[in-house]
């Protein structure tokens, strides 16, 4: 009997299995294959999406630029310059959601927000009543013809079906594929700029090199000129419009000039690798090993090592004066959340006592955070009992030691400088009533604070509140203008100032 | 089906167990022991409200301790360390829940908990400066014309990075990559403005080999 059911599910149920198995094998691959195609049109559709909102919003940009050119009330020059800014911030966003590399898209991103920037700026401007200048005229009318070309290649290739879709390991579109660049050929066809524009971007050729001098001359270069020359062979695309990025003269945070902005408060003559080496031992009070040249934008020697507990310690020395650029170590605990007023008084006074031993004199403590075992204590420097908060050194206290860990003065080196300080020519009492009536002032004080990289207003200082919110408004001392408002957010690690 | 109905009372009354014993040791008080009642006296202590060792248990005169810590800080004077008492103290109880009494949500501790993750994922072999300086990259390019200005933006832009692509960007970070990206966001900057990095050893992009080195922290050579 044993045999003969053997031999039935031999003949019978082995095949059986067998079948049932491919089958639900089958099914699983049809679901998945089903799956993997409707995630494939899932994503090519949020691409094209992007690309046509991206070609959509160029397009606008240009029309509003355009009308720039014609109007001429104040009234209308304001709420255009305002739609430049929203619509280059839409076109940067879109940018970033096509599916193009990095390295691709930077030129543009960086044409396309410095554009927004810049009409901010201006706006700012106009809101004072200052007119627009010749200069800001011109840049305008090559910002526009520029923008013109853009949109139209961008329409161009929309039509035409010819806009990525297929993730990152499709062809490149902006700009010459990765490697291709390394070849030193600076342009290639489509929306690529010459490499004037994007100092970070572009090959380390010949071409690349010679581009920023020109830039440097301040010359708006020729806008949307086609450039055949540097196409070189790769001209397959069919591509007449090879946009020229122009260098705008302006001040904002993503200017050129704040890009480049060279340290003021770097003083002192050179120091050797020794010499950094022993200021670093003397600031952490044990043994370090040199760990690296660090050839950023403030250069400096790095040395590291561990504290008598085992933690890592690193420190940075600037080449330039052997001032302590950075000094970063670790808690003894990972204590969170802000503690009470009777703590935090104490954290403030080491800080402050840290920088003085330093040769950092009337600091004072602003803001604070706490987080990973440490009270964070900003500190910003004063000159005749005027807050600066642009000169800012950090100084991270362990909360349990009651030691410092940490510091960094990258802000101060960057900005500090002797101030002349205009007196104020309004009163307090004459800035206070200039407050909306709806505001409770709890604190008062007098600032420099920084509009922009390049510009510093002196201001009264109002800590209000409003409700429950608190924010912190600043007067300007001269005009009386309402220069500047942050919220103040009370979060688990301090307080946030937005 | 006796049976059955007295293991789902068992069970029950488990649960019911288990969610009074979580809420039991969200607040230390008389009789309490450990790590946490140490931390507490410690800290006592430090600013002279209490004068005994530091031995871990929750005697009378640690609950006097707190009582006149509670008076001087304007909270409810019962000798109970809750939830309250606690983050005055600037302590953290194990078994209180996070998301109770959280401050308003800002931008800052999503991007920071976003950044946490990326390090976590391009760097947790690093050291601790090379995860610091990779989070700083992200913030220098976030404040770069060429990149996009978020936190998001520039962590999920196309091609930028691996981890992003891989998925291991969603890999629930440790407590160093949550710390270097705070340090990072609070103004440290290992990199000192640099808005690349590669790995040498790895990478295959020879525009990324051309580029002149400014500063290589651990397997990372940052341009």
């Amino acid at each position: 009997m044993s045999e003969k059911t053997w031999n039935t599910l031999q003949r019978v149920a082995i095949p059986i299995a067998l079948g049932v198995a491919l089958l639900s094998v089958s099914i699983w691959g049809a679901a998945r294959s089903a799956k993997a195609e409707s995630y494939e049109i899932a994503a090519t559709n949020m691409y094209t999406r992007a690309f046509v909102e991206l070609a959509d919003t160029m397009g606008e940009l240009s029309v509003t630029l355009g009308k720039l050119q014609a109007v001429n009330a104040p009234n209308q020059t304001v709420l255009l310059l305002d739609d430049v800014w929203r619509l280059s911030g839409a076109a940067a966003s879109l940018l970033s959601q096509i599916p193009q590399s990095h390295l691709n898209t930077e030129p543009l991103n960086r044409f396309v927000v410095q554009l927004g920037d810049y009409a901010h700026t201006l706006t700012a401007k106009a809101v004072r009543g200052t007119p627009m200048s010749a200069e800001d005229t011109e840049q305008l009318d090559t910002l526009y013809s520029i923008s013109k070309g853009l949109a139209s290649d961008l329409r161009t290739r929309l039509e035409d079906g010819d806009f990525p879709t297929e993730g990152i390991d499709g062809a490149a579109f902006f700009a010459p594929e990765e490697d291709g660049a390394a070849g030193g050929e600076a342009a290639t066809p489509g929306l690529t700029p010459d490499a004037s524009a994007s100092p970070g971007g572009g090959g380390p050729g010949g071409s690349a090199t010679a581009a920023p001098t020109a830039a440097q001359t301040s010359t708006p270069p020729q806008s949307a000129a086609p450039d055949s020359a540097a196409a070189g062979g790769d001209a397959s695309k069919s591509q007449e419009s090879i946009t020229e990025f122009p260098t705008l003269i302006y001040d904002g945070p993503f200017s050129e000039s704040t890009e480049k902005a060279e340290p003021k408060g770097l003083t002192g003559t050179p120091v050797t690798q020794e010499q950094a080496q022993a200021i670093a031992e003397k600031a952490v009070g044990h043994p370090l090993t040199f760990c690296g040249l660090s050839d950023g934008r403030i250069k400096s020697f790095d040395f590291c090592g561990q504290d008598e507990n085992g933690k890592n310690v690193d420190v940075s020395i600037t080449a330039k004066g052997g001032h302590l650029l950075w000094h970063m170590g670790q808690a003894e605990t990972e204590l969170n959340g802000v503690p009470p007023q009777s703590e935090t008084a104490r954290y403030r006074d080491i800080a402050l006592k840290y920088l003085s031993t330093l040769g950092y004199a009337s600091m004072r403590a602003t803001y604070a955070q706490y987080y990973g075992g440490c009270a964070l204590i900003n500190c910003a420097a004063t000159q005749d009992n005027v807050i600066l908060y642009s000169d800012l050194i950090k100084v991270w206290v362990d909360r349990q030691t009651l030691e410092v860990v940490g510091m960094d003065a990258r802000n101060y080196l960057f900005s500090h400088t002797g101030r002349s300080l205009p007196a104020p020519a309004i009163t307090l009492q004459e800035a206070e009533s200039l407050l909306s009536s709806r505001l409770t002032v709890q604190d008062r004080a007098l600032a420099l604070i920084p509009l922009n990289a390049q510009t510093e207003v002196l201001c009264y200082e109002f800590k209000c509140a409003l409700g429950t919110d608190a924010y912190i408004l600043y007067i300007n001392a001269q005009t009386g203008e309402e220069e500047q408002i942050f919220r103040i957010i009370d979060s688990e690690d301090g307080q946030l100032v937005l | 089906m006796n049976r059955r109905n007295s293991i789902l009372l068992l069970l029950s009354l488990l649960l019911l167990f288990g969610a009074f014993a979580a809420t039991r040791a969200a607040s230390l008080q008389l009789g309490s022991k450990g790590d946490e009642v140490k931390q507490l006296q410690t800290k006592l202590k430090r600013w002279g409200y209490y004068g005994g060792n530091a031995d871990g248990h929750f005697g009378p005169a640690t609950q006097k301790a707190v009582i006149t810590f509670q008076q001087k800080n304007g909270l409810t004077p019962d000798g109970v360390v809750g939830e309250a008492t606690a983050r005055a103290l600037g302590m953290q109880l194990g078994g209180a829940s996070s998301s109770a009494n959280k401050g308003e949500s800002s931008s800052g501790s999503n991007d920071a908990y976003l950044l946490a993750r990326l390090v976590y994922g391009e760097a947790r072999g690093e050291p601790y400066k090379g995860k610091v300086a990779v989070a700083a990259v992200v913030l220098n390019r976030v404040n770069s014309a060429s990149f996009p200005n978020s936190v998001a933006g520039v962590v999920y832009q196309s091609g930028a990075f691996d981890v992003v692509a891989d998925g291991q960007i969603n890999l629930a970070p440790d407590s160093e990559a949550i710390r270097a990206a705070r340090d990072a966001m609070n103004g440290y900057d290992p990199t000192n403005g640099c808005l690349y990095y590669h790995n040498p050893a790895k990478s295959t992009s020879a525009w990324m080999r051309e580029k002149p080195i400014k500063i290589t922290i651990g397997s990372h050579a940052f341009f």
